[in-house]
């Protein structure tokens, strides 16, 4: 059974929509990136997703669980989905450490021990177990959004949403976070990620989604769509990234 | 990080405790009419006073009538107070308090008596009970000693003179419009500004003005005599004849017993007219004394109203937020009533009107705390609505995210943040509170200000006085200062 369906997604802000009837269903364990021209609705479905907003119309079904606006499914549907954001969101308040550990102990009521074991676990994984003790503005951009990946995985998530997770860094910083975003699909994650990083979608995606217009245009293995594209609009856009 | 670093300045409207005077005196005294003229817990009180405690209220900044020396009341009046409730068999407790405020709490119940050389004039009579007059006195002019031009009032036309507020001077001048009138909030002031230069006379009751003319006014005069024939009398409410009538024996005893003559002799005779002929130098020690303990009740006034302002104000922040319309308008409602009514007029409210409303007693100290509190938690709420509106977006979806509740993002993520942000404008709310709490004077608390005051009239020596309770409030202010940067600077640090 699919992990995430997507059927008919419509959503509205006022007059406008930007998301105009997707379909998508994503099988646990696969890797699926999003590309398009910005303001395609890439993001916002991923927001639709992990239930930051709630659909006009149509139907999303999360692990089992559909997105609405009551609080309590939402606050159920927010466990089980991490989110990465493109501008990281650490806590400026909290180090390292804490920002990882909060949500563990306040949200799933682990000991301080506990969380505290744990979060040094994800630290390890992200390979900033040095840094626990750092506070965000000490930690480069690079070593913030890994941070986050870690704040992100504490949770246990069953999937895993990235929203541009490298747009906002210096171009020396995103191979780090790529690398562990990598570790991750390999260690079989189910992870949705809105990127631009085409050498990142050729390597690790088991599918490419192709967005236009709040439209899916067209969908395939990275092959497919990146390599022999059948849509003129999706060429376009292929184009135009090459020539960057 | 900031955006609310500048809020507007505030309070500038009711920072000047004289300006609102009269308009608040008319304020309170409406208030206590409406209620019904504090009917509700001060029954009329009846004559006999045997074994019961009188209770009597004066604004002792009125030498040789009324004045604090070494913490103790001091004066002709005070005496006299004595000596009645000795002739009614009572014991006697005296409430110190401004003359702004001196009738609106008799009119509460807050005392059975005022004392305090209140002039007989039509329309006091007309609200409030009056014994037989017990002092002659007439309004009198002062002047320059070297500006000779002025004789009398006559000679004031075309110039400007000071009076105190509220006083019945005011009442002399409404005859002569072309003479321009400042009021100040003690006699002294007005004095000081007349010997500045910037005044042509002051005109007051006659005994008094003597008083400050050989005790620190030196180089002023007396310009011409008594304009006026005025009657001091002992002021209660109206609807108590019984006491009107025990008091008057009693004055009449006092004046068959001669103890009444001993008592004028002692303060208005030759030999006490020429043992005042010498300035005393100022007991800087005594001064110094008197005004730590105004600022110790200062302080104790604004860490009360702040300790629990703080609180109040973050909880009406946070009642503003909720989906519960009722409540989120209710604390908006809070928030714009009380920034936008002066604090001298909810001190007012507080103690003169709410006990009538609510039929329970404050004691000043409670109402003080009171209104300082909802007023300060008023301004401390905006500051954390600001606060947390600073707080990026972004902190409260990845909170949310996480699976974190509503309150938990609030508790955990946002307020840190908030509070963090804030301190300086809270920092600023904390002086400005301090300096603010001068208002509540006006209920008898011998703050640091009130405490200025007494010194000035009693010494007579007001610009020796002010420097130094300003410096006082200097000295409480410097160190929340640098406590609220220190603060900052650690905070910042992690950040």
């Amino acid at each position: 059974m699919a992990l995430v369906e997507v059927r008919n997604l419509h959503k509205r802000f006022g007059a406008l929509e930007v998301l105009k009837g997707v379909d998508l269903s994503v099988q646990p364990g696969e890797v699926v990136v999003f590309v398009g021209p910005s303001g395609c609705g890439k993001s916002t479905l991923l927001r639709c997703l992990c239930g930051l907003e709630v659909p006009s119309e149509g139907e999303v079904v999360v692990g089992g669980i559909p997105v609405s606006a009551e609080p309590k499914a939402l606050q159920a549907l927010h466990r089980r989905v991490g989110m990465v954001f493109q501008r990281f969101h650490l806590f400026p308040h909290l180090s390292a450490l804490a920002n990882v550990t909060l949500a563990p102990r306040k949200v799933l009521g682990l000991s301080e021990a506990e969380a505290e074991a744990l979060g040094r676990r994800m630290l390890t994984m992200v390979h900033l177990e040095t840094r626990a003790d750092a506070y965000p503005s000490q930690l480069s951009g690079g070593q913030q959004q890994r941070v986050a990946i870690a704040r992100a995985l504490a949770m246990k998530p069953e999937l895993m949403l990235f929203d541009e997770p490298t747009s906002a860094l210096d171009p020396e910083l995103v191979g780090e976070v790529l690398e562990v975003m990598r570790e991750l699909a390999r260690e079989g994650m189910t992870m949705c990620v809105v990127t631009h990083e085409m050498g990142f979608a050729a390597d690790v995606a088991h599918r490419v989604v192709f967005m236009d217009a709040g439209r899916v245009v067209e969908e395939g293995t990275p092959q497919q769509v990146l390599r022999e594209p059948q849509h003129p609009r999706t060429r376009e856009f292929l184009a135009r990234l090459l020539q960057r | 990080m900031g955006g609310v670093r500048s809020m507007p300045r505030r309070r500038l409207s009711c920072r000047q405790p004289h300006t609102p005077g009269l308009a608040l005196l008319c304020l309170a005294w409406g208030l206590a009419v409406l209620l019904g003229c504090g009917r509700g817990d001060a029954p009329g009180s009846g004559g006999d006073w045997k074994g019961r405690t009188l209770r009597i209220g004066t604004d002792a900044t009125y030498p040789p009538f009324e004045s604090v020396k070494d913490g103790e009341l001091v004066g002709f009046d005070i005496e006299l107070g004595a000596l009645v409730a000795e002739e009614l068999g009572a014991k006697v407790s005296w409430t110190n308090t401004s003359f702004d405020g001196v009738f609106p709490a008799l009119m509460a119940g807050k005392f059975d008596l005022v004392i305090s050389a209140v002039t007989l004039t039509p329309e006091r009579q007309q609200r409030l009970g009056f014994s037989t007059p017990y002092y002659t006195a007439g309004q009198l002019v002062v002047a320059r000693e070297a500006d000779t031009a002025v004789t009398g009032l006559e000679s004031l036309r075309g110039k400007t003179a000071g009076i105190q507020l509220n006083t019945s001077a005011s009442l002399v001048l409404e005859k002569f419009p072309d003479i321009e009138v400042r009021q100040y909030p003690s006699i002294d002031l007005a004095l000081q500004d007349l010997r500045n230069g910037n005044l042509a006379g002051v005109v007051g009751d006659g005994p008094t003005l003597r008083y400050f003319l050989t005790h620190g006014f030196q180089g002023l005069r007396a310009a011409g005599g008594l304009l006026t024939e005025e009657h001091y009398g002992i002021a209660m409410r109206p609807d108590d004849p019984a006491l009107r009538e025990a008091v008057n024996a009693a004055l009449q005893r006092l004046r068959d017993s001669g103890k009444f003559a001993a008592l004028e002799e002692r303060y208005f005779g030759e030999a006490a007219q020429k043992a005042q002929a010498t300035p005393p130098a100022v007991p800087w020690g005594k001064v110094t004394w008197r005004l730590a303990r105004g600022l110790g009740l200062t302080l104790g006034l604004t860490v009360l109203a702040l300790l629990s302002g703080m609180p109040l104000g973050l909880a009406v922040a946070l009642g503003r937020r909720v989906r519960f319309r009722p409540l989120s308008w209710l604390c908006a409602a809070y928030v714009e009533g009380l920034r936008g009514t002066p604090l001298l007029v909810q001190i007012i409210f507080i103690y003169y009107a709410l006990p009538q409303l609510l039929g329970v007693d404050l004691a000043p100290m409670l109402a003080a705390v009171l209104a300082l509190t909802l007023n300060s938690a008023a301004y401390v709420a905006e500051i954390f609505r600001a606060g947390i509106a600073s707080v990026d977006a972004g902190q409260e979806e990845a909170a949310r995210a996480l699976g974190m509740g509503r309150a938990q993002v609030m508790r955990y993520v946002i307020l840190p943040q908030a509070v963090r942000n804030v301190l300086p404008p809270l920092t600023n709310e904390g002086i400005a509170l301090l300096k603010d709490s001068s208002l509540v004077s006006i209920i008898g608390m011998a703050e640091l200000t009130r405490a200025g005051q007494e010194l000035a009239s009693q010494l007579a020596a007001p610009l020796a006085v002010w420097p130094l309770v300003a410096l006082f409030y200097l000295l409480a202010t410097l160190p929340l200062t640098r406590l609220a940067s220190a603060l900052e600077k650690r905070l910042h640090r992690q950040g």
